[in-house]
């Protein structure tokens, strides 16, 4: 891979966040390689240096990139995790693809107060904002995590396991145990 | 625009005639006998009337060889606008008999028109500057008399006057936007007000008793003049820092991102990269909206809606437990006996406030028939002045009986 094409890729990431390319493709310089579950594919994304991360906006009290009702879709986020992380002890790339009704189940516990559709509807939107920024990645009807929760460090990993533990299970009766989804 | 017209036409100095030149060159401009022309396509046909008259030579032509000299157009239009013409005299028999079939063209009509359009397309400011140039030198030719000097001297007030309202008017109150396209062509004329100043100041030196005129026209130049600054600063106020007076104004930006197609969109933006907006989460602000969806359990309260399903509503739940607190309330008043007086209940009460919530509770539990109690009130009064109780109402609190249990 030579310079051009290292420049393009970084471009490429730049404008359009983490990007996929065949299995057999070469990594451009700087690059994390994360390979898909199945091997077919790859993903490439920066590694940037923690002063260079969009944490760096915070600390310069900068307003970061607005998000529509950004408190709705962290909620479908941390849903998604409990879902598609059924054993926290491990990493969270790449997960488990899990079914949006057990995602729907968790998210009735965070939201409570919504009816049956509405909920459905920030469901839907949600899934679609952080399919568009590869937070997760969607099929039919199935969810699965997107290659950017690689970026969170160890220290946020264990925060997170936490917060795992915090948010309620989706399905209680059958499967008490971890969450575990076929 | 009338004393533009008379320049050339100074021979025509009796009303009457000014009236019938008037007519013929305004008769391009007529759709019918009392309408001015608004559709750029009869003005057109005017044009080819007057063409087809110009090449027709001396003997003129008759309404059928001008139709045919028309083309494509029309002939009902051109026949219409003949008419018209005609009608305002700017087409005429050649002879003045009852079957003459040839007309003629007069020449005003088409003078006319083409000074219109020259009009329209510079504003007229051209025309001003000749007629400041011509004005200046017939007031050096020694052959001016005073009466055309005056007359001059006025015409120019009036233009000058006429040319500052509309810019003072959009300076003033119109918006930035019409300001900008129609004012511009009007700006930046230094040398129109210094041309009238060289006029006005010759003027004044070879007529002193013209004084009142030149008066006239010196406040009409400051008028323009305040006028054109009073735009011009506008125009700068609205440009910003930058004075780039040539910049789009934020209405065409956003009208233009209204209208275009999604390609011309997306060209604005060829070959710029943008950094992505995507947002990016951080585990403590994932933490937050988790502990806030998981503490808020009630969640919201629903509004009220009318209930139209079995279960007793919420409200109903409420009554009953009044009703059981009154029961209650009903059965230690009485004490166990069947019947009391209200004086007797005010007077174990005791004080003013005691006997008020006693009677408050009295009267609710006698509103409500489905308990099993009555209260009856009767026309005597008790006094006793020195009491707290200085009147009571002769009233009885009893038990119904079964007889006489509402239906």
């Amino acid at each position: 891979m030579n310079e051009h094409d290292t420049a393009l890729w970084w471009a490429k990431i730049r404008s359009g966040g983490p990007q996929q390319a065949p299995a057999g493709s070469p990594s451009p310089a700087g690059m994390r390689r994360l390979v898909e579950p199945d091997a077919q594919s790859v993903w490439f994304l920066p590694n940037l240096p923690p002063s260079a991360a969009p944490e760096v906006l915070a600390e310069y009290r900068q307003e970061p990139a607005t998000l529509q009702d950004s408190a709705g879709t962290l909620r479908v986020f941390a849903a998604c995790l409990r879902c598609c992380w059924p054993d926290p002890g491990t990493d969270l790339w790449p997960g488990q693809p899990a079914d949006l009704t057990d995602v729907d189940q968790v998210l009735q516990q965070l939201t409570p107060g919504r009816d049956r559709a509405s909920r459905r509807k920030l469901l839907s939107a949600s899934l679609r904002r952080l399919e568009a920024s590869r937070w997760v990645l969607q099929t039919a009807d199935r969810v699965r995590l997107g290659p950017r929760v690689t970026g969170w460090g160890s220290l946020e990993l264990s925060t997170l396991r936490e917060l795992w533990r915090m948010i309620p299970d989706p399905q209680p009766k059958s499967d008490p145990g971890g969450g575990e989804v076929p | 625009m009338t004393e533009i017209a008379e320049l050339p036409f100074e021979e025509h100095a009796a009303d009457s005639a000014v009236l019938a030149l008037y007519r013929q060159v305004f008769a391009v401009l007529a759709r019918d006998a009392n309408q001015m022309v608004d559709d750029p396509a009869l003005v057109r046909v005017d044009e080819l009337i007057l063409n087809a008259f110009a090449s027709a030579g001396p003997a003129g032509l008759t309404v059928e060889q001008v139709i045919a000299a028309c083309g494509d157009t029309s002939p009902v239009a051109v026949r219409r606008r003949f008419e018209v013409l005609r009608s305002y005299r700017a087409v005429t028999k050649v002879n003045e008999r009852p079957n003459e079939m040839f007309y003629q063209a007069a020449f005003a009509p088409y003078v006319m028109l083409l000074f219109l359009r020259r009009l329209a397309q510079t504003g007229g400011l051209g025309e001003l500057h000749q007629m400041l140039s011509i004005a200046r030198l017939s007031i050096e030719d020694a052959d001016t008399t005073l009466e055309q000097a005056q007359a001059q001297l006025q015409d120019l007030a009036n233009v000058f006057r006429l040319l500052a309202n509309p810019i003072m008017q959009m300076a003033k109150s119109g918006t930035v936007e019409s300001l900008r396209s129609s004012a511009q062509p009007m700006l930046g004329n230094s040398e129109l007000i210094d041309k009238a100043t060289v006029f006005h100041n010759l003027a004044t030196e070879k007529w002193p008793q013209l004084l009142p005129e030149c008066t006239q026209l010196r406040m009409a130049l400051a008028a323009y003049r305040d006028a054109v600054n009073a735009a011009a600063r506008r125009l700068i106020d609205r440009a910003g820092r930058t004075r780039a007076l040539g910049l789009l104004p934020a209405e065409k930006w956003r009208s233009f991102a209204r209208d275009a197609t999604g390609d011309e969109l997306a060209a604005a933006l060829d070959g710029l990269l943008f950094d992505a907006p995507n947002p990016h989460f951080t585990v403590d602000d994932l933490l937050d909206a988790v502990e806030e969806g998981l503490r808020t359990d009630t969640g919201r309260t629903p509004p009220p809606r009318p209930r139209i399903d079995d279960e007793p509503g919420p409200e109903q739940v409420g009554a009953d437990m009044e009703a059981e607190l009154l029961a209650t309330r009903a059965e230690e008043l009485l004490a166990g006996r069947d019947e009391v007086t209200v004086a007797e209940l005010l007077d174990t009460a005791g004080d003013w406030a005691a006997g008020r919530r006693v009677l408050s509770d009295l009267t609710a539990i006698g509103l409500r028939p489905e308990l099993p109690y009555l209260l009856t009130w009767g026309d005597g009064l008790r006094i006793n002045v020195v009491g707290d109780l200085t009147w009571v109402t002769d009233g009885w609190f009893r038990r119904r009986t079964p007889a006489e249990a509402p239906a």
